[in-house]
């Protein structure tokens, strides 16, 4: 995978992380959930700047930034305050291994970044009720 | 200072690590790999070699033998703290565990005649045609905290527990920087993931400090 590849991946998956905790903070009531309303607004917060910054990077690189899809599909329904929990814990592992895939094909400030946005996955899955691995980002190993 | 305990081979999984690592690790020793260091080992010994004829040792097995010696350092506090206060042993067993994994794909990476584990580590010989004299320094800021030969452990098991929990934080720090100077891309997604596990367990163990105030 070429830096711009990687790059561009990631970006369309901070697409669907920004709509898909959209959804997810939408169904969350705040009184009834205060703590996990929160995180899921905290986590939009982070995904829409993750977004910009992604853009900005493949811009500089010279190539025009992957658009957003009109739609995502969510992991699960996410009918229910549990459901929705477990969702975001699935898009900050997803996250966590495109992240991964950039540091892998990228240098220098890039990778710097990617490093960092896999770390804030990993530790935000917590939150979600996602279990501590010995690789997050790289389940294979 | 006791040494962690044994990790079982695991050859279900060494494979598809090694191909991983060694692919990295051993792909960019080019001008040194592990054969030729063995083969060069193997040779009756030499007058000393100037240092024109020391080979190098690969930036990356440096990185790569640094990094051990951190996680290592790392399960060394485990160890005593689980010592010190048996009742963290269930808190830190999946501590242990992750770091443990971490040093068993590393030990699978570092090419046999470069300086190991145990030597980085400073009980072991060095073999002064293979090892890189500089594996034994910090690569870079981050590392000057993990390294603690002579730790003592707070009595109350709170404060060791934070103990543990700031050690985690020091070797995310280390360990990404290793990340963000390997050379190969496959070995710094690899350690950019070992230092995401190093952040996790820190959170991990502060979580838990609450529980073990009561």
């Amino acid at each position: 995978m070429t830096p711009l590849e990687a790059l561009q991946t990631a970006l369309a998956g901070e697409h669907a992380a920004v709509y898909a905790y959209g959804v997810l903070g939408g169904r969350v009531s705040a009184s009834a959930e205060p703590v996990l309303s929160a995180a899921l607004r905290a986590a939009h917060d982070v995904h829409r700047v993750r977004r910009d910054q992604l853009t900005a990077m493949v811009r500089a690189a010279g190539e025009d930034p992957v658009a957003a899809a009109v739609s995502y599909e969510l992991p699960n329904r996410a009918d229910t305050a549990r459901r929705c929990r477990r969702a975001a814990g699935a898009l900050e592992q997803r996250c966590a291994g495109v992240y991964a895939a950039v540091v892998g094909s990228t240098a220098r400030a890039n990778r710097q970044w990617a490093i960092d946005a896999l770390t804030d996955a990993a530790v935000r899955g917590l939150a979600f009720g996602v279990e501590p691995t010995p690789w997050p980002g790289a389940p294979e190993l | 200072m006791p040494s962690p305990r044994p990790i079982p081979p695991r050859w279900t999984t060494a494979l598809s690590r090694r191909a991983t690592l060694l692919g990295v690790v051993g792909a960019a020793t080019a001008a040194c790999s592990p054969y030729e260091l063995q083969t060069q080992r193997r040779r009756p010994a030499r007058p000393t070699p100037s240092r024109a004829e020391t080979p190098k040792v690969d930036p990356d097995v440096a990185l790569a033998t640094t990094v051990v010696a951190a996680e290592r350092d790392l399960l060394e506090r485990i160890e005593a703290t689980v010592r010190r206060h048996p009742g963290l042993e269930r808190i830190l067993a999946r501590t242990r565990a992750v770091h443990e994994t971490h040093v068993a794909l590393l030990e699978d990476a570092v090419p046999p005649t470069t300086e190991g584990p145990s030597e980085a580590a400073g009980t072991g010989p060095v073999d002064p045609t293979t090892a890189d004299p500089t594996a034994n320094q910090p690569a870079g800021p981050g590392d000057e905290a993990t390294p603690a030969r002579s730790r003592s452990v707070p009595r109350e098991p709170a404060r060791a527990l934070r103990a543990v929990a700031d050690a985690e934080d020091a070797l995310e720090l280390a360990t990404k920087q290793a990340a963000f100077a390997a050379e190969s891309g496959s070995f710094a997604r690899v350690l950019a993931s070992m230092a995401a596990a190093a952040a996790q367990q820190s959170a991990v163990l502060r979580g838990a400090l609450p529980g073990v105030l009561r």
